[in-house]
This record gives structure tokens, C-alpha cells and sequence, in this order.
């Protein structure tokens, strides 16, 4: 009993001395980090549920069905074996210890003897899935690509001795007589079965070299893990916990430098703005990369990585949390002499402190540029997350570095930087080209101000907010006279602000231009609030996303509404009829701002489902899972020069479903796929009847009467007065309509 | 009166004096006295006048330097060399850098101020110059004038040409560069000093100019192109978009293509108009098989006169149209092709 006593405190000492060291070390780089925003601990409540579903639930890991509960069985495993872990460290001290009040119940016995199973059956899955996804085979396309993934099978192997030295004591306790549970524990007196047959001597020397095992193979796994990738283990309770809820996706933070807001009216001399090097993100940043767990699950989804481009969510967290653990020692070190010191005594750590954030491999960038400017911000790696790491606004912090500190960013977005400067909307066309939409309606399109009011009136229900997109480019054009139409035959009263709109300043804002948003967000809230909006309805997803969740940062609040959940309730209420039959196949994809940003997913059906001879046949990517059509996270205004095309690949996707017409809700997803799909017609690879339109379009040519409607036909309703067919009903017996 | 140095840069060829060199000769004399200079041969007389004429009341130039190759009696004919003309000899000895030269003159004549071309040699220069001095460096401004105590304050574009920033050096001789197209020159007729200085060059080696190509000159630069033919995708093809290219011969005009004309690979991307491409304001735009999305629009709504040739007279190109033309340009152009050259041919004097 000495010699394991004294062998097992010697473990015991050293595995927490090392393991204390490094996670001393952790803590002290995580308080060097700058603080993080308010709000980072509010509601608790919130924040625990998130932990008990995320953490001890395993929601999100388990959307994957195979990995997912080959993880839970180790998740869960790992917190019912602790009990063994302090049986273990019982049978030090007593060789026949027993937890008190329950250490020998059957059920605990059952329990752990079922989760020792579990985890050996989960690692069987673990394996099988690293085998068929091997980086080595499967290249890029493996989700592992890039992974440490020697550091994962050890890690597995750990696990493994961990269960096996945990059946070999129990089962020679069983023969010693010294296990606690009398009954219950399957597979310890399977494995006492196979033992018994060695004798009492050979038993009694298993017992011990099991329980030293055993322990040493937990405490040096302790080791590993504070050291490695595996740091998760203990870290995603706290990320989880310490997220944005309920995701964070939506909205995108104001510029924030040592937990304050930086006031752009005038900023301090000393605010950080962005992310220039690893030491400028808060210490949820960090916390963020050290509990990445390389799965991979985010890469997966990546539109940028799945049409070869270099941005890895997952390389990216990784190169980060690399270069933090390299910089470490710098970081620590206390004076700027002793940080100078280091250029002779550690020249690596110097070396990795002097690399920038983000350059080119020529100057030894963390970020290669390429790999920042390659995000579309979708969300598709934050959705899949199973820790809560928020990709997207580490991306754009360091974004807005680049441009507002070293003015660096593709040269080709600048145009659109000026534009909106100068004349409101990305393409410099002005403000008075914001009314041209309207010209042909049936119908006069009310605008604030043209009868010299200040206030909207008090009939009128909605602003309808057209954006730039909706009053500029032709195909959203369309978009927002089929809109008007539709409020206009049902009856819902609304009114456009006209050439008092301006960019809500989203492209701005992705493309890390925080200032030039600062400046357009606050003169539309300065617009809105004085003409006393309170009800929103927008066409693009882009614009919805800022209305909604960006413009309350700024003193903005609206009820703000996208056209398809306007469109469907008005259907659910009566009060739009799609009663001629569109018989067309379609297929409806999800915009990133609408779905994944905004959780929209079911209007646009519902909007598609109500139309009478509508076949919707979904893409294999769709909801959650849809995939960007390239043009959101300020893409829209850049070259895409490298890999292939992200719209090429969806466009591909949606032809996949044989459709007569294209759906989406979003101008940016619009022109992105007219584009894939002329592309694809060109060479021959797509029929040429195939269109691409908004959702409302479909609805509308149901709802005019069926002999004013030309079902089935591709054709537009060619602009122009005269050209379009006039509403089914009158305008006030669209109202009369109303139950 | 402090002096104002003021690097002069000249024609990699017949050694003349580049325009940008008079127009930091008067920045500089915002500044203090202008004093121009001249590193490599030494300036020959034509060279000197210029400088004298805006302003220089010195000119320094290398001690060691060898006098300027007689020039020949007419002008150059801008005719490309078949081999490109060497301004330094591989074989001869190292010779004093500009950087060089400036770092002797700024510890012998104390300026207030070191204006450099931001050239890519001036650029290079003025930074190694900054670093020999320990001075403050400011590049790319577009402005230089005196501030509130008669320092130097440079004026810089920001992202993206939106703003403006004002700044001064605080540290050793300020050294600014400035971009070479920014100041207008004017005339102040001086009587300058020819000085010479013995500089060793340095050790650190310097990059040197072993060559420098005419550029080709088949085609005008489209953003300065009096006339600009585009395609799009309605051209069809590689091939359907040469005749394009004729048509622009024809014509003298520039090549331009859509954004989709340049993703297919028909034009190089930096032929494409458009918001993340070209912008452009010429006399005469000629559209052909494009649609006119308003992203295009952003980079050609400059143009004066617009003719469309395109299928969709329901495409938005037709609503800026001077005049449209309605059918497929792959049929169009070859014919609007051999009517120019017919006319061309009657057009003999």
C-alpha cells in the first residue's frame, strides 16, 4: 500500500506542477488581453442555458448525428468516469474504498460500466470517421485538412489506455475482492472473468498496476490536454458560457477598445480600432482560440474553402492561436527591456513578436491578405460551431484595421468606398436616380416629404425601405415594383423616404469601413427618426440585417420586417389571394442575412407554398446549411480571382434541382445567380429557359387574376408604362377583400 | 532662409528634366530656397536652364560624375530602341547613389526640408535616405505647404482618395515624397550655382536602373482613351471579341470589356470597366453585347456619347444610348468593321 501511495502522490505532484504552470501561464496571457465589450455576462440565466445544452446537451455537436454522439458518449463518459477517478484515488489510500452513500449502488456500477463501453465505442467511431477523412486521401475536402491530427489519434490512444487500465483494476478488484459495486458492473466482471484464471498474486499485482495506471494515464492525459488542442475539454463550458447569444451572428459589434466604445466623432489618441496585432483582441478572443478543437466542422461549410480559396475558419482560429502561444513569452515578459532582452536569449519568440498580423508571406504575415479578404461573413462557420467561436467578428476586426489604420484592402472596392462617400448608394449613381423604380406603377407611390410633410402620416402603416440595390439595379428593381404592387393590392399603406434614403452602410461596414457606416448609419437614423418611422419592410437582406439589429447601436429602433414575412402574412390573413396557378419548378435559396443572420427561414416558403402549381424542390444545402452566393461580407465588391466561383458552384446547385425558376430574397443573391446561371447557359450547361427572380414575382403572378397572368412563361413584365398588367382588383377592393 | 532640397528626376534616356522635378522646385520655394538636386551624369546645359527657370538657386551634382553624352542635334524620334537604352554601364564602377548624394547634402547644407519624386526610385530612396538620417518620412503627398511655425506640412490621400490628411515630420529633416502628377509647376526665373560634391558611395548596395522599356504604344490607356469600344457577353467568344479589337484599331480607340467579359477571360482584367474595374470618360463609348448593369453603368456613365449595339432592346445599356442598335454584334461588327475600312479607303486625300 506505501509503494502506491508514494507512487501515486509522486504522479500526482508532478502532473499538477506541470499542468499548473501551463494553465498559470494561460490565465496571465488571457489577463494581458485587452477587456472585453459589456454585456459579455448578462443575463445568466440565458448563459446557463446555453451551457446545459450546448455543453452538457451537446446541441450543436449532434446535428451530426455519427460524430456527434460518438462525442457525446466520450462528452458524457468523461463526467460519469470521473467517479472512477476518485475511486481511483481512494484505492491509494484504501485499498477497498468505496464513494460514501453511493459508491456501491448498482446504478453506479451499470453507470460507469456502461459509459467505459460507450467511450470505447465512441473512439471505434472517432477512428472510423479519421480514417475515411484522412487529410493524407482526401486533401482539402477532409474536414481534418490542416489539423494536428497525430496530436488527435494520440489523443484517442490516451482515451483508449485511459478505459482499458480502468477494466483491468476494477476487474482485478473483483477478484481481490476489493471492487465497491457488488452488482451492476458488466464489463469489469467480464474483464474479472478473463483475469481469474491468473490467480490471487497475478490479481493483486493487476489491481495495483491498474489503479497506478490508470491514474498515471488520466494525469499525463491532464498534461496533454493544457498543452494541446484538447484545452477545450476545460475551456468550451467558459466560451459557451461567455458567448454572444444567442449566436453571433446578426449584428456586428461596434469598434470597441479596451471595453469601451470608440466614439468616431472623436475618437482618443490611444483607441485601438480593430485588431492590428494578436495582443489588441480581448481575452474572449484568445479564450475563443484556445479552445478551437480543429473538428473542422466549420471548414466543411466554408464557401470561400470549399471553391479553393485559402481562408480556412478553422486555419485561420488555428494560425491565431499559434501565433498567440508563440508570442506568449513576449507578451509575459514584463518591461520593454526584458522584451528587447529576448532577441539574444529567445530569438523564435523575438522573431514570432516582430511577425505582423496580417501580410503577404513575404513579410511573414500571421493573416495572409488573401485569406482576410476572402470571407463572405456568412456565418456558416459560426453556425456550425460547437463551442461558440465567432469567426466572423475576429475576421471583421481585423478588417477594420486594414482599412482604417493601414488603409490596406482590395484596391478594387474603393470605387464603391467613394460612392457611397460621395453620392449615397455603391454605384455613384445619386439620389435623385432612387425614384426611377417607380415610373410605370398603376399606381402613385407615396413619398415622404413630396406634400411637403415632415412626419410619416398617421395612415400610413409601413416605411418601405427600397435600398440601394432596390432602387438601382434593374433586376431589384423589379423586386421593388412587385413589392409595391403587393402591399398596394392588399391594401397596406406605405410610403418611401425617396431620395432621403442613403447606403445603411453595410458594405461599408463588412469591408471593416466602420467610419464611412458610422457616417451613413447615422444620418438614415437621423432620417428615420425624424420622419417617426416605427414600421420597416425591406426587400434586401442586407439592408434588413443593418435596419434591424445594427441601427439600435446607434439609436435606431424599428420594428423592421423583410417583404417575404410581410408578403406571407398578408397571405395568412387574407388579404393577398394567390389564387391563379404559376406552374412553375423552383428551387428558393437562402441569403446568409436572411436565413442564418436572421432566422427567416420558413416565410419565403411559406410565400412559395401558398402559390397553387408551384413545385419547390430544395437544394441539399438549404436553411442553416445554405451556402453564401458569394456576395455578402463586402464581396460583392470585389474581383474574385482566386479558386472558383463561389455563385458558379451554388448556381450548379440550384440547376441540380431541375428548376424552370431560381428563387432567392436578396438583390445581392439575385444578381450573383443571374450571373452563375447566364454563365452556365453559355456554355450549354444550363436550358435557357431558366431564370432567376425574387420570391415575390412568383407571388405575384398568382395574385393577378388568372387571365391578366401568363402562367408559365419565362417571360418579365417588360418595364414601362402600359407594359404592366394592371393589378387584379382595384385598389380598394383589395381592401374590401380583407375579412 | 533655410534651403529646400529637391531631387531631380530626369528621362531615363536623353537626360532631360521630368516635369515632376519643376513642380517640386516649387514646393519647395513655399518652403525656403529651392535647391535642385541632380544625381547620376552630370545635367548638361539644357537641364540646368530648366531647373533655373523654376526656381533653383543652386544645383548639386556628383563631383565624379562624368558630363552628359552629347545630345544629338534633332530631337529624339520617339521610335522604340531595339535595344533599350542603358543610362549606367554594368561594368562601371559604384558610384554614388541619389541617396547618397542627398545624405552628404543634408549633413553639409542643413536643410529645412528633402522633397523626393514618389517614383518607385523615389520611394526607394527616400526611405533609405530617412533611415541614414534618422528623420521622419512622409510618402505620396500631394501637397507641401508651410505650416503656422514654417514647417513642412505634407498632404496625404486616404482610403481611397476620400480624405485628406495634414501632416508634419517632428523628427530630423522631414523627407516627404510626392507623387509626381500632384503639383503644378510654375515658372520663377532664378540664377542658379552649379556646385559639385565628392561623395563616396555607400557600402549598402543600392538597386540599379540596367533598363528601362518603352512602353507599348499600340493602343491608348483606356482611362485616358478619347474612345472606348466594350464588349460583353453578348460578343459570344475569344474569337467574336477580336473583331472587336479590330474595330478598335479601326477607330484608335481603347479595348474595354464588361465584368463578365473580363471573369471569361476575353479582355485582361485591367480592360474591364466597372465598379471594381475601370473608370472611364471618354467621347465615345461604344457598347457592344452587354446588358448595362448598373455596376458597369458606375464605370462608364462619364462617357459623352453612347452607341449600343445589343440584342435586348429591353436591356438598361439602351436607356443611356445616344444611339441604339438592335442586333447580335457577333453580325454587326464585322459589318460596322468592313463599312470603316471601306470609308476609309474612299477617304485618300
Amino acid at each position: 500500500m506505501a509503494v502506491r501511495l508514494i507512487i501515486g502522490a509522486a504522479i500526482t505532484l508532478t502532473a499538477f506542477a506541470l499542468a499548473g504552470r501551463r494553465v498559470l501561464m494561460l490565465y496571465r496571457l488571457g489577463r494581458s488581453m485587452q477587456p472585453v465589450e459589456p454585456g459579455r455576462a448578462d443575463s445568466p440565466g440565458v448563459r446557463l442555458w446555453a451551457v446545459i445544452t450546448e455543453v452538457f446537451g451537446q446541441r450543436k455537436l449532434l446535428r451530426w448525428s455519427g460524430p456527434g454522439l460518438a462525442h457525446f458518449a466520450v462528452f458524457w463518459g468523461f463526467v460519469i468516469l470521473g467517479a472512477t477517478i476518485v475511486e481511483g484515488f481512494g484505492a491509494l489510500f484504501d485499498r477497498d474504498f468505496h464513494i460514501p452513500l453511493i459508491g456501491t449502488a448498482t446504478w453506479l456500477g451499470f453507470l460507469e460500466d456502461f459509459f467505459i463501453c460507450a467511450v470505447l465505442a465512441g473512439l471505434a467511431g472517432f477512428a472510423v470517421i479519421r480514417l475515411r477523412q484522412d487529410p493524407e486521401k482526401a486533401g482539402r475536402t477532409s474536414r481534418f485538412f490542416g489539423s494536428h491530427t497525430t496530436a488527435a489519434w494520440f489523443v484517442l490512444f490516451m482515451i483508449f489506455n485511459v478505459m482499458w487500465t480502468l477494466l483491468l483494476y476494477r476487474g482485478a478488484q473483483i477478484n481481490t475482492g476489493n471492487f465497491p459495486f457488488p452488482h451492476g458492473a458488466f464489463a469489469s466482471q467480464a474483464a474479472g472473468h478473463v483475469l481469474h484464471g491468473a490467480g490471487k498474486t497475478a490479481n493483486d499485482v493487476f489491481e495495483t498496476v491498474g489503479v497506478l495506471g490508470s491514474l498515471g494515464v488520466v494525469l499525463s492525459f491532464l498534461v496533454l490536454v493544457v498543452h494541446s488542442k484538447h484545452l477545450h475539454i476545460f475551456l468550451a463550458p467558459f466560451n459557451v458560457a461567455f458567448s454572444r447569444r444567442p449566436r453571433a451572428l446578426g449584428p456586428l459589434l461596434p469598434v470597441y477598445s479596451g471595453g469601451q466604445k470608440v466614439d468616431f466623432e472623436d475618437p482618443g489618441e490611444d483607441d485601438k480600432i480593430g485588431r492590428g496585432a494578436i495582443e489588441d483582441f480581448t481575452w474572449k478572443g484568445l479564450l475563443d482560440f484556445a479552445t478551437c478543437t480543429e473538428c473542422g466542422r466549420c471548414q466543411s461549410q466554408c464557401p470561400a474553402w470549399n471553391t479553393e480559396k485559402p481562408l480556412s475558419p478553422k486555419l485561420l482560429i488555428m494560425s491565431l492561436r499559434d501565433h498567440a502561444l508563440a508570442k506568449a513569452p513576449y507578451l509575459l515578459a514584463g518591461s520593454d527591456e526584458a522584451k528587447a532582452a529576448l532577441e539574444t536569449s529567445a530569438v523564435d519568440v523575438f522573431q514570432e513578436a516582430q511577425r505582423p498580423l496580417v501580410g503577404g508571406a513575404d513579410v511573414g504575415g500571421v493573416i495572409d491578405p488573401d485569406v482576410l479578404w476572402s470571407c463572405v461573413t456568412c456565418g456558416a462557420c459560426v453556425e456550425q460551431c460547437p463551442v461558440d467561436i465567432e469567426h466572423v467578428d475576429h475576421i471583421v476586426d481585423m478588417r477594420r484595421y486594414q482599412v482604417l489604420i493601414e488603409a490596406e484592402f482590395p484596391r478594387e472596392a474603393g470605387t464603391m468606398l467613394r460612392n457611397l462617400e460621395k453620392n449615397g448608394d455603391p454605384w455613384g449613381r445619386g439620389a435623385k436616380a432612387r425614384l426611377e423604380w417607380t415610373a410605370g406603377l398603376p399606381f402613385e407611390v407615396r413619398v415622404l416629404g413630396a406634400n411637403g410633410e415632415e412626419r410619416i402620416p398617421d395612415d400610413v402603416e409601413y416605411l418601405f425601405w427600397v435600398g440601394c440595390a432596390g432602387s438601382l439595379d434593374d433586376n431589384a428593381k423589379k423586386t421593388s415594383r412587385n413589392v409595391a404592387e403587393l402591399l398596394h393590392e392588399a391594401g397596406v399603406e406605405f410610403m418611401i423616404l425617396g431620395s432621403g434614403e442613403t447606403c445603411t452602410g453595410d458594405a461599408a461596414r463588412r469591408l471593416g469601413q466602420e467610419f464611412l457606416f458610422h457616417e451613413l448609419a447615422t444620418q438614415n437614423v437621423e432620417t428615420l427618426n425624424a420622419a417617426g418611422a416605427k414600421k420597416v419592410v425591406v426587400t434586401c437582406a442586407h439592408c434588413f440585417n443593418t435596419l434591424a439589429n445594427e441601427y439600435p447601436q446607434l439609436g435606431g429602433h424599428y420594428e423592421v420586417v423583410h417583404h417575404t414575412e410581410l408578403l406571407a402574412r398578408l397571405i395568412k390573413d387574407g388579404r393577398l389571394r394567390p389564387a391563379g396557378e404559376v406552374d412553375v419548378a423552383v428551387t428558393y435559396h437562402d441569403p446568409c442575412y436572411l436565413g442564418r443572420h436572421n432566422r427567416v427561414f420558413d416565410a419565403p416558403r411559406d410565400i412559395l407554398g401558398a402559390v397553387p402549381g408551384v413545385k419547390l424542390n430544395e437544394m441539399p444545402r438549404n436553411r442553416e446549411k445554405s451556402f453564401c452566393c458569394g456576395a455578402g461580407g463586402a464581396r460583392m465588391w470585389m474581383e474574385e480571382t482566386i479558386g472558383t466561383r463561389i455563385n458558379e458552384t451554388r448556381t450548379d446547385e440550384a440547376l441540380g434541382t431541375s428548376p424552370d425558376l431560381v428563387t432567392a430574397a436578396c438583390p445581392y443573391c439575385i444578381v450573383m445567380l443571374t450571373d452563375g446561371v447566364a454563365t452556365r447557359k453559355q456554355q450549354g450547361k444550363a436550358d435557357e429557359a431558366v431564370r432567376v427572380a425574387d420570391v415575390s414575382e412568383v407571388l405575384l403572378r398568382s395574385v393577378r387574376k388568372p387571365e391578366a397572368a401568363d402562367p408559365g412563361s419565362g417571360a418579365d413584365p417588360a418595364p414601362g408604362p402600359g407594359a404592366v398588367p394592371a393589378p387584379g382588383a382595384a385598389p380598394d377592393s383589395g381592401a374590401a377583400t380583407t375579412p | 532662409m533655410a534651403k529646400v532640397l529637391a531631387l531631380v528626376d530626369r528621362d531615363a534616356r536623353d537626360g532631360s528634366v521630368r516635369r515632376s522635378a519643376c513642380a517640386l522646385l516649387t514646393l519647395a520655394r513655399r518652403l525656403g530656397e529651392p535647391v535642385a538636386v541632380v544625381g547620376g551624369d552630370r545635367p548638361d546645359d539644357d537641364a540646368i536652364k530648366t531647373l533655373a527657370r523654376f526656381g533653383a538657386t543652386e544645383i548639386w551634382c556628383l563631383a565624379d560624375s562624368p558630363a552628359a553624352p552629347a545630345k544629338p542635334a534633332t530631337p529624339v524620334t520617339p521610335v522604340t530602341p531595339a535595344v533599350p537604352a542603358t543610362p549606367t554601364t554594368p561594368t562601371a564602377p559604384a558610384r554614388a547613389s541619389d541617396a547618397d548624394l542627398l545624405h552628404h547634402l543634408a549633413d553639409r547644407l542643413d536643410p529645412a526640408a528633402i522633397l523626393i519624386p514618389a517614383t518607385y526610385h523615389g520611394q526607394e530612396t527616400a526611405a533609405r535616405l530617412a533611415v541614414r538620417l534618422d528623420a521622419g518620412i512622409i510618402t505620396n503627398a500631394i501637397d507641401v505647404l508651410p505650416g503656422t511655425d514654417g514647417e513642412p506640412v505634407a498632404i496625404q490621400r486616404c482610403l481611397a482618395d476620400s480624405y485628406l490628411v495634414e501632416s508634419s515630420v517632428v523628427r530630423g529633416v522631414p523627407v516627404i515624397t510626392v507623387r509626381p502628377e500632384a503639383a503644378v509647376p510654375e515658372p520663377h526665373q532664378a540664377e542658379p550655382v552649379v556646385h559639385t560634391a565628392a561623395v563616396e558611395p555607400s557600402p549598402i548596395p543600392a538597386p540599379r536602373i540596367t533598363a528601362t522599356p518603352e512602353p507599348p504604344r499600340d493602343r491608348p490607356p483606356l482611362d485616358r482613351a478619347d474612345i472606348v469600344v466594350a464588349g460583353g457577353r453578348g460578343i459570344g467568344s475569344r474569337a467574336a471579341f477580336a473583331v472587336l479589337a479590330e474595330v478598335a484599331d479601326e477607330l484608335g480607340a481603347a479595348v474595354a470589356g464588361s465584368h463578365t467579359a473580363a471573369d471569361l477571360g476575353w479582355v485582361p482584367r485591367e480592360a474591364c470597366v466597372g465598379l471594381t474595374g475601370k473608370t472611364v470618360h471618354p467621347r465615345l463609348y461604344l457598347a457592344c453585347g452587354l446588358s448595362g448593369s448598373v455596376r458597369h453603368r458606375a464605370g462608364m456613365q462619364g462617357a459623352k456619347t453612347v452607341v449600343v449595339i445589343g440584342d435586348d432592346p429591353a436591356a438598361p445599356i439602351f436607356k443611356l444610348a445616344d444611339l441604339g442598335v438592335v442586333g447580335d454584334a457577333q453580325t454587326i461588327l464585322p459589318a460596322l468593321l468592313a463599312e470603316i475600312r471601306a470609308r476609309k479607303a474612299n477617304d485618300v486625300p
